[in-house]
């Protein structure tokens, strides 16, 4: 389990017995995620969208509106933002 | 119990899929192994050719593999677990695709489906190429260009009637469209190492992927480009991750495939990253025996978009990042094997011999 697998990776399920006994892997989990939620909000502080970690769950996303929408992973708070029309930064555009 | 990898068997029309995988079930390969053949048309020709080599046929018959059979490919899926448990236990699915399916969204399902994901996981995808009538000129179809980019490896089938010329200059032609993907022979035999392979590497072959990062920029016809990012290591995976994903959710229809190896400072292991178009799956961690001449390094083949603006966004994002010369670009100290000697001087020991790798995945 590295960084990257925090990030992209689906994480342990509920059938992953070995990483429900590993407090680890666990932990590790739970702070890439929160370092994944601590980038996408300062990449999307423009739009003044705030990302949170649930490691159990994935992510709260918080609207300027004050709405809520839960996604499972990053391609989710990407499909959310899509759905409430906010502009995704554009990596290729400097 | 392990994952049971779905491999996918695809290529254009009359491009000698069933041909190729009836011969290679009568092998061992057929041993524990089902197959699922999609055929477009009211009558399925196909499975009943495959019946007697394999575990299991089962034959869906309603259409395009692609557009209309998730649920019943999932369904198919379930079923196959549910066999009598007398029977050889199932280690392997093999589907054939009717030859107009683009194979992405069978992936896609084995991805997005909770209890397929549980129970199965994403194989290599084959595509047979007909160096006879070839479905890659002027004429190609979206669907046959589709095949080819999100192929692992490539047959060219018809080589007795097309001679070893026309075969040479279709591998040519389909290395501009896919470098990534090896050529494997057009035999029982070449599919059988080819599958094997792949699971035995936890589905990831490396040295196949550092062989193809050796070019730097490949411009080709289609509209297709091929580019190597090389440089250091993301010094932040989330951030790494979210440049990704946003690249691929955005520009992922003219992203085909995206395939690299970085290396993790924080746990000394290469890393490596395997999309189809949106799609990405999850990390690999390989247990290289020596590590990429090139250090980082991914390739993103794209159709219809400018390779250079990936370059310079990288390069804007993780630091210098180079898509020219064919020396290694990466800092030494990306390399494992490499250390600072107490005179702070970079020394490396990394062995001056091709590299040779076996990877383990990581769930």
């Amino acid at each position: 389990m590295c960084g990257l697998c925090g990030s992209l990776g689906q994480g342990p399920t509920w059938e992953d017995e070995p990483w429900s006994d590993d407090p680890s892997a666990r932990w590790r989990l739970r702070r890439d995620a929160q370092e994944t939620a601590a980038e996408l909000t300062r990449l999307l502080a423009a739009s003044r969208v705030r990302v949170d970690a649930n490691p159990d769950f994935g992510f709260v996303v918080t609207l300027p509106t004050g709405g809520v929408e839960i996604v499972s992973g990053i391609a989710g708070v990407w499909h959310a933002l899509d759905a409430l029309r906010i502009a995704i930064p554009d990596p290729l555009q400097g | 119990m392990g994952l049971i990898p779905v491999h996918v068997i695809t290529g254009y029309l009359g491009s000698g899929k069933t041909t190729l995988l009836n011969a290679t079930l009568r092998g061992h390969l057929g041993h524990g192994s089902a197959v699922v053949v999609n055929e477009f048309g009211d009558v399925g020709l196909d499975g009943t050719i495959l019946q007697a080599a394999a575990e299991e046929i089962v034959e869906l018959a309603s259409g395009c593999l692609c557009c209309t059979m998730r649920t019943d490919l999932r369904e198919t899926l379930m079923c196959l677990l549910r066999r009598d448990p007398h029977r050889t236990p199932l280690r392997r699915v093999l589907v054939e695709t009717s030859g107009t399916s683009d194979p992405l969204p069978i992936l896609q399902t084995l991805r997005g489906d909770f209890a397929l994901r549980t129970r199965f996981r994403p194989g290599a995808v084959i595509c047979t190429v007909d160096a006879w009538l070839p479905a890659i000129d002027a004429r190609s179809s979206r669907e046959s260009l589709a095949q080819i980019s999100t192929a692992d490896a490539y047959a060219i089938t018809k080589q007795d009637l097309a001679g070893a010329r026309a075969a040479r200059a279709l591998a040519r032609r389909l290395g501009t469209i896919n470098p990534l993907a090896p050529r494997i022979p057009a035999r029982a035999r070449g599919l059988t190492e080819f599958i094997e392979a792949h699971e035995a590497h936890g589905g990831y072959l490396p040295n196949h992927v550092t062989e193809a990062m050796a070019p730097s920029v490949r411009n080709a016809t289609h509209a297709l480009h091929s580019v190597v990012v090389r440089g250091p290591a993301p010094h932040s995976w989330p951030r790494f991750a979210l440049w990704l994903t946003r690249l691929l959710h955005l520009h992922g229809e003219r992203v085909l495939r995206t395939k690299g190896i970085l290396y993790d400072r924080t746990q000394a292991t290469w890393l490596a990253v395997n999309g189809v178009r949106r799609l990405l799956h999850p990390p690999t961690h390989l247990s290289l025996e020596a590590p990429p001449p090139w250090g980082t390094s991914i390739v993103f083949i794209t159709e219809g978009l400018d390779p250079g603006l990936i370059v310079a966004s990288y390069r804007r994002e993780f630091g210098e990042a180079s898509a020219h010369g064919s020396a290694p670009d990466a800092p030494a100290s990306d390399i494992p094997g490499t250390m600072h000697e107490p005179s702070g001087r970079l020394t490396t020991t990394r062995p001056a011999t091709q590299h040779a790798g076996r990877a383990s995945r990581v769930h």
